[in-house]
């Protein structure tokens, strides 16, 4: 990912508030809990640019229930949504080991941009794969990283300059409620996939917990993470272990710089999610809104001595802004982050998270360094 | 009350702030320039020779305040000392952490508990992690083990256990961005609690706020600083026979210390 400062949104407000007679045309592919509560909400503040045309799910009655919700059609076929001519945009919210085929599948289609669920795939390969049949064919591709997109997140960057090696020390803290209980808040859920309550388990089952918590959780925040970091390909992991109901604790060095990960599940009202890098100068310090509510953008500072500057928060989260920008490069404008970004992001993500897992199931704990 | 009479080292008064702490306790403490046979509080700057000069100290006076120790070896602490021995640490000595021990009184093993501090300079390092271990054997968490993960001169990350085997992570992070302060923030499935520490350079007041399901409280804030509590904490000890045990408890402290801290 590039350096987010660059590039604040670039489709004027006007332009959002007036009608528009070319409506973008979207496609889902998976209507559950993401689709019915982030991406349908983000999309009711946007109604001047996009249309959902068709919803597909596995489910026959979840496909009808959330298409019914806009006006969509429904269907349980994936060729139905790529074939349909009315549909300019893929959305690929199913489970990831699909995100693969179905991103190149769309991009085959000539669609006019892609905006797939991270993680963008379960494997580099397939993130490779999705980047070159992006090439092939010309169509967008955009990664549902909603922190990337926040405004709060932006203005943060702009504010603290260049990123890459400006802190020692980044920590990303993740403290919040089930998330049943935000997507109440932002829909009604129609056939919420079961939760399986997380239990003691033997070693291997315990390392998927941490696994599905980097690429489930972490995730939002790795890309972020990664543009600070001078060398994220030399990860050691220092300390790692799972968390009681749900949540990890990883700290892990990339090279001189140090990151600290903790997110923990709990049933306290409060959520909190912060950002915050520590420079030998200056200590940056981003809050998002928890996933789901629309609660507007994150909060960020920057303090340095005696004097700190406080910026937002911003109408929008980071998936109206997401939204905004997918309309942007399906009219001509270039993408904030570009295959290559994206790739690295899913990179660092799997790497990281394989790192963790042998941490975590070979010695208990790594030896400290001096 | 029992008026006393304080002396103390130029590097004492400068690392514990004497004059201003002593002004603000006219009652109970009196200064002195010169030390005499009178003399009944001595402070003793904790630098790395503090050992000794605490041995001197307690021959001399009733009462000593020892302030931001130094890491030594476990033996060297003296533990037999014939007068009560108050340790002034920089963040663990604030008045709000008593409060606080009640909010972790019988903290979950399933729960995380993070200790992270703001220093100014890398050589702070040393003394502020026998601070956060103060900090958490007062509040009821004391580790049992330590494991340095990684030590620099920008900070430090460090992995312990606490007797209830809840995990801690302690953190230290050096910048100039924003006034030293310590923080201590537990999770548990039920609840959290936060509580931050200001730098004792001011009476800024800590903040110590407990969320459950059912709410937040935020606690009376206390304007005292470390150094006048610790103060109090040693004319208590002198005039009421309040029982002290900081040196021991320095002593547990330094021993599961001793491996974690980076090799001098």
């Amino acid at each position: 990912m590039s350096d987010a400062g660059e590039s604040r949104s670039r489709l004027p407000q006007s332009r959002l508030g007036a009608a528009s007679d070319s409506h973008t045309g979207v496609g889902f592919l998976g209507g559950g809990a993401v689709t019915q509560a982030i991406h349908l909400p983000a999309l009711s503040h946007l109604t001047d640019l996009f249309t959902v045309r068709a919803v597909m799910d596995a489910s026959e009655t979840t496909a009808r229930a959330v298409a019914a919700r806009t006006g969509a059609r429904a269907t349980t076929s994936v060729d139905d949504v790529l074939n349909d001519e009315s549909v300019d945009v893929v959305v690929v919210c199913s489970p990831p080991e699909f995100h693969a085929e179905q991103a190149i599948a769309a991009c085959r289609a000539q669609k006019r941009a892609v905006l797939c669920e991270k993680p963008l795939a379960t494997t580099v390969e397939d993130a490779s794969r999705i980047v070159r049949a992006c090439a092939e064919t010309g169509v967008p591709l955009l990664v549902g990283t909603m922190h990337a997109f926040d405004p709060g997140w932006i203005a943060f960057a702009e504010t603290w300059g260049p990123t890459q090696g400006s802190a020692q020390h980044i920590r990303c803290s993740v403290a919040l409620p089930p998330n049943q209980r935000f997507e109440e808040f932002a829909t009604e859920v129609t056939n919420r996939a079961a939760q399986v309550p997380p239990s003691p388990a033997p070693p291997v089952a315990v390392a998927n917990l941490l696994r599905g918590g980097i690429l489930g959780l972490a995730t939002h925040d790795l890309p972020l993470i990664r543009v600070f970091l001078t060398d994220p390909a030399d990860i050691v992991v220092r300390a790692v272990q799972t968390l009681a109901p749900f949540g990890y604790l990883i700290v892990f060095s990339a090279g001189e710089q140090v990151v600290e990960l903790h997110a923990y599940v709990s049933n306290t009202w409060h959520p909190r999610w912060s950002l915050e890098a520590y420079a030998d100068d200056r200590i940056g310090t981003v809050e998002f809104t928890p996933s789901y509510v629309q609660a507007g953008s994150a909060t960020c500072a920057v303090r340095s001595a005696e004097r700190q500057v406080q910026l937002g928060p911003f109408d929008h989260n980071g998936y109206v802004e997401e939204w905004r920008h997918v309309y942007e490069v399906t009219h001509g404008h270039p993408l904030r982050y570009a295959p290559s970004d994206l790739l690295a992001d899913l990179t660092f993500a799997l790497d990281l998270a394989r790192r963790a897992e042998d941490a975590l199931v070979g010695p208990t704990e790594p030896d400290g360094v001096s | 009350m029992t008026s006393l009479r304080v002396r103390a080292s130029a590097r004492a008064m400068r690392s514990g702030a004497i004059a201003p702490v002593v002004a603000s306790l006219p009652v109970s403490l009196r200064p002195e320039e010169t030390t005499t046979v009178s003399t009944e509080l001595l402070a003793v700057d904790g630098g790395v020779d503090w050992p000794q000069h605490l041995t001197d100290a307690v021959r001399q006076v009733k009462g000593v305040l020892m302030i931001h120790p130094s890491p030594v070896l476990p033996d060297e602490v003296p533990l037999a000392s014939s007068v009560p021995v108050v340790i002034d640490y920089r963040f663990a000595s604030n008045p709000a952490v008593s409060t606080a021990a009640s909010q972790f009184h019988g903290w979950p093993a399933e729960a995380l508990v993070e200790v992270s501090a703001l220093v100014r300079e890398p050589t702070d390092q040393d003394r502020l992690l026998l601070d956060q271990l103060a900090i958490l054997r007062r509040l009821g968490l004391p580790l049992v083990d330590l494991i340095r993960l990684t030590w620099t001169s920008h900070g430090y990350y460090l992995r312990g256990d606490a007797q209830s085997r809840t995990p801690v992570l302690l953190s230290s992070h050096v910048t100039s961005g924003a006034p030293p302060q310590l923080t201590v923030r537990g999770l548990a499935t039920d609840v959290a609690v936060e509580l931050t520490v200001p730098d004792p350079s001011t009476a800024r007041p800590a903040v110590l706020t407990r969320t459950s399901d059912e709410g937040a409280t935020t606690y009376p804030t206390i304007w005292e600083t470390s150094h006048r509590a610790a103060w109090r904490r040693l004319h208590a000890a002198v005039t009421k026979a309040t029982p002290v045990t900081d040196l021991t408890d320095l002593r547990a402290d330094l021993c599961v210390a001793v491996h974690a801290l980076p090799d001098r």
